[in-house]
């Protein structure tokens, strides 16, 4: 049976967990060969990126993706991850800040599958919604 | 004036502005997913942790030139991620793509504006005559409402049925004397390709005018074409009035052709709500499961017999269980369901097949050889059998009907016999020119429905012996003589056998000094 990227995940979180660093190179010089040996290494992108969703889950690290018309201050910033943190029980909040003219003011924040969208552009295409329904 | 129209105009832009002002935009968490894979019309999607099944979702477009969003109708609900099938084209999704819950179940358009209209199972406008929700379609009501009904509805209870009890007058004489069909029913009509299938369903739309019927054509992966041609047939014979059609072509993708059935099914479903009377044909659940095993596959769903899902028997029976009497107590409306099947090379035992039979009330069996020999429609009366629709004859059909029942399985049984040459005594003779009549008598042209009270006339000359001395080839002459001339000198008794809908020993008397009547003025008759 083929072994998924999910299980593989797993197994190098239980592997490295609570280990010292000398033995975390080892368990992952390890994995690659395991993957080389099953012909699985193209799966290497896919097992970093469910490694990382289960470290931040078991150590309660969130990131929240902030889309707004310009780079956020830090005041602005440190607000966000506060409602971010109160909202989600996070330990820990990870900002990743996305620039982007198009949504032309306000913030759209992205949680997992979760999204606010509180943009002037989607606020004017509901506010446009409601003019033609009246 | 001008100054009115300055006010008027001023008015407006304070109520604009005062909408304005009072606009709260309130932000509300949405839930996304993201598109993994897509190709042939299913895509997989992670992400939309709590969405339902058959829950529709919109693909948001990367693109801005891209206008109008694609929807799709989760059908595959797994641990991280969920199966989408597409409605419509998937050029424009791309992996990587934001998905939108919508938190609806898939639902289409209802009401008396689909009526006359040729639309496709989301209910958009394919004839080219405007916009069905054109006129509004706001939610604040008022005549201009249009209506959404789920595709997917669980059918109607034992409390809120009643058993079959008024006939679906087809106009073809050769059902309605032997495969009589009632309102509520669900027959189906099943035969090889180029049986007349399809000729039988229109004839059966065509012969509901001013019977009180609204009518739906559903065509399931036929060809355009032959829609079309459809749809101007019924609109020269004044059927569109109160026929809608629904069009999943060959060319649609799997998906339109699967929800179809289903859409039709909640159009009627309207109308039934209403206490209103519905006829809707399936053409064909053949495609329909083609449709539906293309879609199982590719969401990687195990195969079974034939290719064909685990649940391709559910897929028919929850739709064709639609179809019902309902109690007065619920409007007293129903759905007459008449399901078309195609077989492979006369196959009734295929999986689709048998499926389907044993879910209908009955079956129409169209014969290849009988249609090869003229006999059209190519009906076999030894197959084809209605299990409920007798109860629903009316009583002057019945007293006739049963007599030509017991003639036509006669006849059966000696033709059979007699292609042996041997010497045959007289009454068996007799026998068999009765029968050669009656098949005479059951053949009918296309689109020329024969209303029940001709059909009673006819039924009764030929058991009463009275069309024995009219030679085999002049039968169809003598019918059509027979009707014309009943219209003219005995309107009475035809008004009376569709007033009183029985046959009193007084009137069948009169019938029968009538059709003597008739046959006083032809030259063609044996003489015995």
């Amino acid at each position: 049976m083929k072994i998924t990227a999910n299980q593989y995940a797993e197994s190098l979180y239980e592997a490295i967990a609570e280990k010292s660093q000398k033995e975390i190179d080892e368990a992952v010089l390890n994995l690659t060969k395991i993957l080389q040996k099953n012909r699985q290494i193209k799966l290497a992108p896919k097992i970093y990126r469910k490694f990382g969703e289960i470290w931040n889950q078991e150590r309660g690290i969130i990131e929240a993706e902030i889309t707004s018309r310009e780079e956020l201050h830090t005041e602005l910033r440190n607000k966000v991850s506060k409602y971010v943190k109160e909202k989600y029980l996070a330990k820990e909040v990870v900002l990743h800040n996305i620039v982007d003219e198009k949504i032309q003011g306000g913030i759209i924040i992205r949680v997992g599958d979760e999204i606010l969208n509180g943009s002037v552009k989607k606020q004017l295409a509901v506010l446009k919604n409601i003019l033609i329904n009246q | 004036m001008e100054k009115s129209n300055g006010t008027g105009k001023d008015y407006i832009i304070d109520q604009l502005k005062k909408q304005i002002e009072n606009f709260e935009a309130k932000v509300q968490t949405e839930k996304i997913g993201t598109v993994l894979e897509v190709g042939d019309g299913v895509a997989k999607i992670s992400g939309l942790a709590d969405i339902m099944a058959s829950e529709m979702v919109e693909f948001l477009p990367a693109e801005t030139f891209v206008k109008e969003s694609t929807y799709g109708v989760a059908l595959n609900l797994e641990e991280g991620q969920i199966g989408v099938m597409i409605l419509g084209s998937f050029e424009n999704i791309k992996e990587g793509d934001t998905v939108r819950a919508t938190g609806k179940i898939l639902s289409v358009p209802v009401g008396e504006k689909l009526i006359g209209r040729v639309i496709n199972p989301l209910g958009e406008a394919l004839d080219g005559k405007g916009k069905i929700s054109a006129q509004g379609g706001s939610a604040s009501g008022g005549e201009n409402e249009i209506k959404f009904y789920p595709v997917e509805k669980i059918a109607p209870g034992v409390i809120a049925r009643k058993s079959v009890n008024m006939p679906v007058q087809t106009g073809i004489k050769a059902i309605d004397a032997i495969i009589p069909i009632g309102r509520g029913q669900r027959e189906l009509i099943i035969g090889d390709r180029q049986t007349g299938k399809t000729a039988i369903a229109i004839d059966a739309i065509i012969n509901q005018k001013g019977q009180n019927m609204k009518c739906i054509y559903v065509a399931i992966g036929q060809k355009e074409s032959k829609v079309a041609g459809i749809v101007a047939k019924l609109e020269q014979a004044g059927a569109l009035a109160y026929t809608a059609v629904v069009l999943a072509g060959a060319s649609d993708p799997a998906s339109l052709l699967y929800v179809a059935p289903y859409a039709g099914c909640a159009m009627a479903e309207y109308f039934l709500d209403k206490g209103e009377d519905v006829l809707i044909v399936y053409d064909d659940l053949s495609k329909h499961a083609v449709a539906y095993r293309e879609i199982s596959l590719l969401l990687r769903r195990p195969p079974g017999r034939e290719a064909y899902p685990g649940d391709v028997f559910y897929l028919h029976s929850r739709l064709l269980e639609r179809a019902c009497k309902l109690s007065p107590e619920r409007g007293g409306g129903s759905i007459t369901a008449l399901p078309i099947i195609e077989t492979q090379s006369g196959d009734m035992s295929a999986y689709i097949p048998t499926n389907v039979i044993s879910i209908t009330d009955g079956q129409i069996y169209l014969m290849p050889e009988l249609f090869y020999q003229g006999i059209r429609p190519a009906v076999d009366a030894g197959l084809s059998v209605s299990r409920v629709g007798s109860n629903a004859q009316i009583k002057a059909m019945k007293k006739v009907a049963g007599k030509m029942k017991l003639e036509a399985a006669q006849f059966r049984e000696l033709a059979a016999f007699a292609q042996f040459g041997s010497e045959l005594d007289e009454d068996t003779k007799a026998k068999l020119e009765r029968g050669k009549r009656l098949q005479e008598i059951f053949k009918q042209d296309q689109y020329a429905p024969v209303s029940v009270v001709n059909q009673v006339l006819v039924f009764f000359a030929l058991i009463n012996g009275l069309i024995d001395d009219v030679p085999v080839n002049k039968v169809s002459d003598f019918e059509s003589g027979l009707c014309k001339y009943a219209a003219v000198s005995g309107s009475g008794i035809l008004k009376e056998i569709a007033e009183k809908k029985d046959l009193s020993d007084k009137l069948e008397t009169e019938i029968k000094n009538l059709i003597n009547d008739y046959k006083s003025g032809l030259n063609y008759l044996i003489k015995r």
